[in-house]
């Protein structure tokens, strides 16, 4: 395909697959390789892609190599460690642009959402940061509305519970530092 | 209505049935419990939703950019491959199974003339980077003499600036002749084989045009290029940009036309034919 053509699919839909492979996986790390590998997949599967609703082509494709990496997960987090651990930690070093990037986000979230599981985390996220409906979500995931129905409410009651053990207490002010937690 | 319970996420993310949701509108402003419920619910999706999006990171971004280079090469050799054997299986339809064995069988003939080599690629790159030669100083010229008697064609220069700085067995055992080109900064090492390129087993390698030749090449640091030619496998392995490359393969033997599988078996039928009708 034309190099133009595909550096625009890039530049449409790169920071929509990041934030949704960010928002699933909980750090950058991971973020970058699940986009990475969607992106590897988009590209090998264009020929084959028909015409249609291509965000939701690349959701699903995003929700299903992520939840293929849960599946393979021990495994994968014992390679990562393996191979490569030294460029990872120093690519994990928190330089000053990589801390003002983290602090931005809303940390208690993260963890929160860390703490559900990955079925209940896929279906809060393509619902409340993707924005997809009911539909979509079980179209995505290929389960009945009504099992979306159900991850949504249970996944959020959870993430209230883990929210409600971190509420900031008064007075507590976000500054660019350390992590205290 | 009853509580909620259940549908409380669903409500609050207008995914119930219009009528539900009038129903559930009732129920909430006259129910606390539901009330409370929902905005507990709204608290955690607004949360969720709104948090800092980050932005991928620049150097994701060029990765990304990039991967019809990395990728595309092994999906565009695919394809390649594919095709030839589109081609065999029709040639196969039409003639019967025996037809086509000798036909293959046939048509290769000339080959035999020179055994197929499965170039060790990985093992001529690493000989790029860490094999001698790699500071001018260790270059020595002590068996081009010896290469030159036996027939190898050492040529002097490939294009204007490269020059011959050395040549020698890579491997004696298993005859592969190694010949390093450089301009003093950047260098073309070219690797010399007797046999006829074995195409079955590229993998990682396009088809491309450099300059007026027609050679197998994989894109990189450093480029391999490879074809046959006279009976000989060659394999460039250089950190010199396309044009400097091109220049280079121009000074070398032209590529032999890649036949495939359809293309062998097309000459081993008309090879049998001529044997038929003398």
């Amino acid at each position: 395909m034309q190099t133009q053509a595909w550096e625009d699919i890039v530049a449409e839909h790169s920071g929509r697959v990041y934030r949704l492979a960010y928002r699933l996986t909980g750090n950058r790390h991971d973020a970058e390789d699940l986009t990475q590998d969607v992106f590897i997949r988009v590209f090998r599967s264009l020929d084959s892609y028909e015409a249609g609703n291509f965000n939701g082509w690349i959701h699903r494709i995003t929700t299903n190599l992520f939840l293929d990496r849960v599946r393979r997960g021990a495994r994968i987090r014992m390679d990562g460690f393996a191979e490569g651990a030294e460029d990872r930690l120093a690519s994990g070093e928190a330089g000053p642009a990589a801390m003002l990037h983290d602090t931005e986000f809303d940390s208690d979230i993260e963890s929160a959402l860390a703490s559900l599981s990955e079925e209940f985390r896929v279906a809060v996220v393509l619902c409340d940061v993707e924005g997809l409906s009911y539909e979509e979500i079980s179209d995505v995931l290929g389960v009945k509305i009504g099992t979306v129905r159900s991850r949504i409410h249970r996944g959020r009651t959870q993430l209230r519970a883990a929210l409600s053990h971190r509420t900031p207490s008064l007075g507590r002010t976000r500054v660019l530092g350390p992590s205290t937690t | 209505m009853a509580h909620l319970d259940r549908d409380v996420a669903a409500y609050v993310d207008g995914q119930l049935s219009p009528v539900a949701t009038a129903a559930a509108d009732a129920h909430v402003a006259v129910c606390p419990r539901c009330s409370a419920a929902c905005a507990q619910q709204r608290l955690v999706k607004s949360r969720v939703s709104v948090g800092g999006v980050p932005a991928p990171p620049a150097t994701l971004l060029a990765s990304l950019s990039s991967l019809p280079v990395t990728v595309g090469e092994e999906t565009r050799l695919e394809r390649l491959r594919r095709s030839p054997m589109i081609g065999a299986g029709a040639a196969l339809m039409g003639a019967s199974l025996l037809v086509a064995v000798l036909a293959f069988v046939a048509g290769s003939a000339e080959d035999r003339l020179a055994d197929p080599v499965d170039p060790a690629f990985a093992s001529y790159v690493d000989d790029f980077h860490y094999g001698y030669g790699t500071t001018e100083g260790t270059m020595t010229m002590a068996s081009l003499t010896e290469l030159r008697d036996q027939g190898w064609s050492c040529l002097e220069s490939l294009g204007a600036d490269l020059r011959l700085v050395d040549g020698r067995w890579l491997d004696r055992a298993a005859g592969v002749v190694s010949l390093t080109y450089t301009d003093g900064r950047e260098r073309l090492r070219l690797y010399e084989k007797v046999g006829t390129l074995d195409e079955a087993d590229l993998v990682g390698f396009e088809r491309g045009t450099v300059g007026d030749r027609t050679v197998w090449i994989r894109a990189g640091e450093p480029t391999v290029a490879t074809w046959d030619a006279r009976g000989k496998v060659f394999v460039a392995v250089t950190d010199v940009d396309v044009s400097r490359l091109a220049a280079a393969l121009a000074r070398l033997p032209e590529p032999r036309e890649p036949r495939g599988t359809a293309g062998r078996m097309s000459d081993g039928l008309e090879r049998m034919t001529s044997w038929a009708t003398p």
